[in-house]
């Protein structure tokens, strides 16, 4: 990846050469993953919200939805700049930046994970609770 | 790899265009899943209006997708594939934000 080997559209250049189509393409669909990767997390957050009954918590659905529709935004947002630089390394023959979005992604939907084993532990009820 | 691909840019681009089509399926999905708390219509209205609505964003989205790819070769692709990569990131961010809305205010039901 950070040799551009076979690459003779004029990578490894100081700044500006054309970078080879396939690791384009390659970003292209990374961004793409990336992409669906937030719509899931947004109709997840809301299927939460909407198709779960009732915790006897308040709140319970939307302390469950609203972090995930949240962290939906934020990785749609940041993939876009994650592809950004990615293609700015591709220019420039660098190996990509590293980034901290998988971490981030992991770590959230492990806290939201704990919060709804809480729930299910102990705000079962379903039927009478609000 | 069996086929060296690099003379033939046609699979590259192919496995892309084939990322983007499930990009708009799964946008299409999400839009519908949040869009159908805003349809507080009868029930066979709600779907007649979301089958409408489906149908004109996914013919939007291909529209989308067929221009976008009009580069003449040679050119850069960058400047439209990041047009592009912009629309799907707004897309995203507003079904989001329409979809906090939905989760703040639940359907009494």
């Amino acid at each position: 990846m950070t040799d551009e080997a076979g690459g003779d559209a004029g990578g490894g250049d100081t700044g500006g050469g054309e970078p080879d189509v396939r690791f384009t393409y390659a970003n292209e669909r990374t961004f793409l993953a990336w992409n669906r990767t937030a719509l899931a997390l947004i109709a997840t957050g809301v299927a939460a919200t909407q198709l779960l009954p009732a915790f006897d918590v308040d709140f319970g659905r939307r302390l469950l939805g609203l972090p995930l529709i949240a962290m939906g935004a934020l990785v749609s947002v940041a993939s876009y700049r994650r592809w950004q630089a990615n293609q700015r390394a591709l220019r420039r023959g660098e190996p990509p930046p590293r980034s901290a979005l998988p971490v981030l992604l992991a770590g959230g939907i492990a806290v939201v994970a704990v919060v709804a084993l809480v729930l299910a532990a102990f705000a079962e009820g379903g039927r009478g609770g609000g | 790899m069996a086929v060296d691909d690099e003379l033939d840019p046609g699979l590259p681009a192919e496995r892309t265009e084939l990322a983007w089509s499930r990009s708009g399926l799964a946008m299409l999905g999400c839009a519908a899943l949040v869009a159908r708390r805003f349809v507080p219509v009868e029930p066979g209205a709600e779907l007649a209006a979301l089958m409408v609505l489906l149908g004109v964003s996914g013919a939007a989205w291909a529209g989308a997708l067929l221009a976008a790819r009009r580069v003449r070769p040679g050119a850069s692709a960058e400047p439209s594939t990041d047009r592009r990569l912009r629309m799907a990131t707004l897309s995203t961010t507003a079904i989001a934000a329409a979809a906090f809305v939905v989760a703040l205010f639940p359907l009494p039901d």
